[in-house]
């Protein structure tokens, strides 16, 4: 058996490519290594903890059994939020939990997570399901306008206009009062 | 490309993966689930192998493809030209279906490699 410390010397695309071959001791340091990120985001993106890890285990099954869709183009991280978010889109969707045209604040028990960092998901509170979703999209799993549009099945400029509005109230939480920007509370179109 | 001056602060703050306390316990149940797929998988395969096997079996056994084949080598003692016409008259029949079941017990051989 291959020890796990000649296995956490090697790069990401190494180690996919051992897990494409069927090593699962290399796909237990991807996990091991990106993890964090991918049930982070998933919380991020409005999951209750144990769904959101029920999520991130179906996003790391599915990336371990569609791993010949990795081309290491972006970290295996990024990929594999990329999978979790769409699994949650698509889960949210089924459950039609949420009504992403709604401007309703979530409930700070929701976002009641100690592993999490506190000043993003503090700040993540005072933003909508909808402005949530697609902040964490963009700027979590990376994805560009267009494509969280398409996601979330809605029109290019109600997405924009949801980011803007979802970064602009992480700025003025997150930012320092100094540096708050004046802009920051004008009204948005 | 930022459409917003915050995006790239944004992206660098969710790209910092929280620190979990039981992440053994979820890396063990991925995995877990893994084994357990890698398992039915292989049963999966081994299975389908196993019957196309015995049914390229079945199918060779209830062929007359013994005298055929004596029948060719017959004809390939006699004369060149029934060769021909003999191998022609048996190869189809038979050797798809003896390809048929090398293919089928490759591959339950492979489910049950994998298996294991």
């Amino acid at each position: 058996m291959r020890a796990t410390n000649h296995l956490d010397r090697l790069s990401d695309i190494e180690l996919a490519s051992l897990s494409a071959a069927g090593d699962r001791a290399a796909f237990g340091v991807l996990m091991a290594r990106h993890s964090g990120l991918v049930r982070g985001l998933v919380r991020r993106m409005g999951a209750q903890a144990t769904l959101a890890d029920d999520i991130a285990q179906d996003a790391f099954i599915a990336a371990f059994t569609g791993i010949g869709g990795y081309r290491g183009e972006g970290s295996f991280g990024g990929w594999v939020c990329r999978i979790a978010s769409r699994l949650y889109i698509k889960h949210v969707r089924h459950e039609m939990r949420y009504e992403l045209m709604a401007e309703t604040p979530e409930t700070a028990d929701q976002w009641a997570d100690p592993g999490l960092s506190k000043d993003l998901d503090e700040a993540l509170k005072a933003l909508s399901a909808a402005e949530r979703l697609c902040v964490t999209l963009c700027s979590g799993a990376g994805y560009s306008h267009p494509e969280a549009a398409e996601i979330l099945k809605l029109p290019l400029g109600t997405v924009k206009s949801h980011v803007k509005r979802g970064l602009d109230k992480l700025r003025r939480r997150l930012a320092p009062e100094s540096e708050e920007p004046a802009v920051g509370n004008a009204p948005h179109g | 490309m930022a459409e917003h001056p915050f995006e790239f602060d944004a992206a660098r703050l969710f790209a910092v993966a929280p620190a979990f306390d039981d992440s053994a316990a979820f890396a063990q149940a991925v995995d877990a689930r893994l084994a357990r797929y890698s398992r039915v998988r292989g049963w999966a395969l081994g299975l389908a192998g196993a019957t196309g096997l015995i049914i390229a079996l079945r199918a060779v056994a209830s062929s007359d493809w013994a005298q055929r084949a004596s029948s060719w080598a017959a004809v390939v003692g006699d004369q060149a030209t029934r060769v021909d016409m003999g191998a022609a008259s048996i190869a189809p029949q038979m050797w798809v279906w003896v390809a048929l079941a090398v293919c089928a017990a490759g591959l339950g051989a492979g489910g049950l490699i994998q298996r294991n």
